[in-house]
């Protein structure tokens, strides 16, 4: 074949094309049409904030995504910064890709049952490498749950109880509805957000909502 | 010396070439955590992270990618010098490919109760190269043996 060379290096050209067309199929921006959160912040949801904040920030969030243990100090620090007109919403996407983020979300919501949801959501973030890939993070979670000082009889308990589980699966389909399909995803007043890329764009996203309100 | 039909060479391409997009879209959606959306199966995404669907830590789809590729690869290069054993190659694999899909139907219908779009799609496209390239085999088998008594 006069052309071999031509048509192998052809072939292996496509079948990279092929690759990355498949990759930016997957990582596309989510159509205009969803851009919006569907199921609006109600008195379930866990939240930070003024409960009538003029600006209200819903994250969907796993416990086992690198990318959410990043955001988590920022968050913290925007809830410092606006201490008056930001509410903070915390919902739960577990990937399902994650073995161990359903279960840390279990816990969270169990220490949530003691008051300490979000004392528990900082440090499953904070320890995120000591649980993530463990076959027992159960007891993990039992060992942050004991140094928050919370009834850890009441938290085990909790931890495995339906309504804890039913609240991860509520969160997780409202998501799905909300056409998520990474996390963290950031809505701004129901708005769909791109991820801020740094504590000072989210602060002047945030700044420039309160200046419209 | 044997000459396959041409149809069924096109559908090695085309079937291999399918199964590796199919592969290749789990595979990426796996590295990327991305759900996979599901049609006909809600659970595919509880198929495709289970236990099951890892060896070692790669996932299987990734293993499949690469099958499907070595199979597309394989028909091209017959398709440039138009070597048997190239054929060969080729039916030996779908053939480990077909058992192991086999496997894999086990594993969704008996031990997770649920299935997956992608991985039904990817065994059908398996199954379909097995019986082709078998076909093509025989004949190869046939023509060698039917050369060896005549010499």
């Amino acid at each position: 074949m006069k052309y071999r060379f031509l048509i192998w290096s052809l072939i292996a050209l496509g079948i990279f094309a092929v690759v990355l067309a498949i990759v930016g199929f997957v990582i596309r921006p989510a159509p205009a049409s969803s851009g919006g959160l569907v199921v609006p912040v109600s008195d379930d949801d866990w939240y930070l904030g003024p409960k009538n904040a003029k600006v209200t920030l819903v994250e969907y969030s796993d416990f086992e995504c690198p990318a959410c243990k990043i955001y988590a100090p920022i968050i913290t620090q925007l809830n410092k910064d606006f201490p008056n007109d930001l509410k903070i919403v915390y919902r739960h996407f577990p990937l399902p890709q994650h073995k161990n983020a359903r279960v840390s979300a279990q816990a969270a919501e169990a220490a949530g049952k003691q008051g300490k949801f979000w004392e528990m959501e900082e440090l499953i973030f904070e320890k995120q490498s000591e649980w993530a890939s463990s076959n027992n993070s159960q007891e993990n979670f039992i060992s942050y749950a004991a140094s928050l000082g919370l009834n850890i009889e009441k938290f085990k308990s909790d931890f495995n109880s339906d309504s804890v589980k039913v609240e991860i699966e509520k969160d997780f389909i409202s998501g799905e509805e909300s056409k998520i399909t990474y996390t963290p995803t950031f809505f701004l007043n129901s708005k769909r957000i791109n991820n801020p890329q740094g504590y000072e764009e989210f602060k002047s996203l945030i700044e420039a909502r309160i200046g419209k309100n | 010396m044997f000459k396959i039909a041409k149809w069924s060479l096109w559908s090695y391409l085309i079937l291999s070439f399918a199964g590796f997009i199919d592969a290749t879209y789990v595979t990426v959606k796996f590295y990327l955590s991305s759900p996979l959306s599901c049609a006909f199966f809600e659970n595919c995404n509880q198929v495709i992270n289970s236990s099951y669907a890892k060896i070692f830590k790669a996932p299987i789809s990734l293993l499949g990618a690469i099958f499907y590729l070595t199979i597309f690869l394989l028909s091209v290069y017959y398709l440039d010098v138009k070597r048997q054993g190239a054929l060969k190659a080729i039916f030996f694999l779908t053939a480990f490919g077909f058992v192991f899909s086999l496997y894999l139907l086990y594993v969704q219908a008996f031990l997770l109760n649920q299935f997956c779009l992608y991985c039904l799609v990817s065994a059908l496209i398996s199954l379909i190269l097995f019986l082709n390239t078998g076909f093509n085999y025989l004949k190869i088998r046939n023509i060698e043996s039917i050369q060896n008594e005549s010499r």
